[in-house]
């Protein structure tokens, strides 16, 4: 919910993004960090804009695979963590 | 006597003398795995960021009384902000009360848990976004691992970081833009959906 009221004012058409509006919101939009008035109108760019349609394709295909190379944690450390929460009464008082 | 406040339900227990300890159940405890996985954004140190979320814990548990219930893991992230930001300045060995117990952890563990044997490598994109991301200089990296790594929104990665929710969000973009370009050197991705738009057409 950040980039919908600063791109509005300066959208030349409030009921239609061009391209280089798009390109300003695109991230933000493929992470759901605009609102839904802005959302819908980059989706439906989208529908009808190949080359942005490409360009949200390429940005959700790096994300995914940004979280697939995301390292695992060790889970006896995470298992150590919550095992000092547990004790966290007896630790922080 | 705490004051946490509740969304859902009315004051109970929890203001009661354990109440401390019953928000601490409700609200820490579920965010133990983000801390620890921010925590090992921000030290890059198996052995810090273990360090890092149990006094992020303490702290939390400290303070449980004044919090209000709302955003649990926003006020968790600006807490453990500022506790990494006090170790810098003073560095404290450790924190651990099992230090015997701590060094056989570190002994049977690798130092580093974003070592290259933990990274899932699947088809040919992720090998290369893998060295996108690793020519990233260290500030774009950070953001890039809170958020799309460790799946924090904008304003969670803000907090962490201690900057402007913008500032995120310019680092961000621009850090995917390079790993974009980085990966279309490489003729990977870019080059693929160039292909696909040149038989699409399109651009408005």
């Amino acid at each position: 919910m950040i980039l919908g009221s600063t791109f509005r004012r300066k959208a030349p058409n409030a009921d239609m993004y061009k391209c280089r509006h798009v390109a300003r919101v695109l991230q933000a939009y493929v992470d759901g960090e605009v609102d839904d008035t802005t959302a819908r109108k980059v989706s439906v760019h989208l529908e009808s804009c190949r080359r942005c349609g490409f360009e949200a394709g390429a940005y959700r295909e790096l994300i995914a695979s940004l979280g697939r190379i995301r390292p695992s944690v060790d889970p006896e450390t995470v298992e150590n963590l919550r095992r000092f929460a547990d004790r966290i009464d007896e630790i922080g008082d | 006597m705490t004051t946490v406040g509740s969304m859902d339900q009315p004051p109970d227990s929890r203001f009661e003398p354990d109440g401390g300890r019953a928000a601490f159940d409700l609200y820490v405890k579920p965010e133990i795995d983000v801390l620890y996985r921010v925590a090992l954004s921000l030290t890059r140190s198996q052995h810090d960021a273990e360090d890092l979320v149990q006094d992020t814990l303490l702290r939390a548990y400290r303070s449980i009384g004044r919090f209000d219930g709302r955003f649990p893991r926003a006020w968790l992230l600006t807490i453990m902000r500022n506790a990494n930001m006090n170790r810098h300045r003073r560095r404290r060995p450790t924190l651990l009360r099992d230090e015997a117990a701590a060094h056989d952890r570190l002994a049977e563990t690798p130092a580093d848990a974003a070592g290259p044997e933990d990274i899932v490598v699947d088809g040919s994109l992720d090998p290369a976004v893998k060295a996108a991301f690793s020519a990233l200089p260290d500030r774009l990296q950070s953001v890039v691992t809170l958020v799309d790594l460790d799946g924090l929104s904008y304003k969670e990665a803000a907090d962490a970081l201690g900057t402007p929710v913008g500032t995120v969000m310019s680092r961000l973009h621009r850090a995917r833009k390079r790993m974009r370009e980085h990966l279309a050197k490489a003729g990977i991705l870019d080059a693929r959906h160039r292909s696909d738009a040149t038989e699409t057409g399109g651009g408005q």
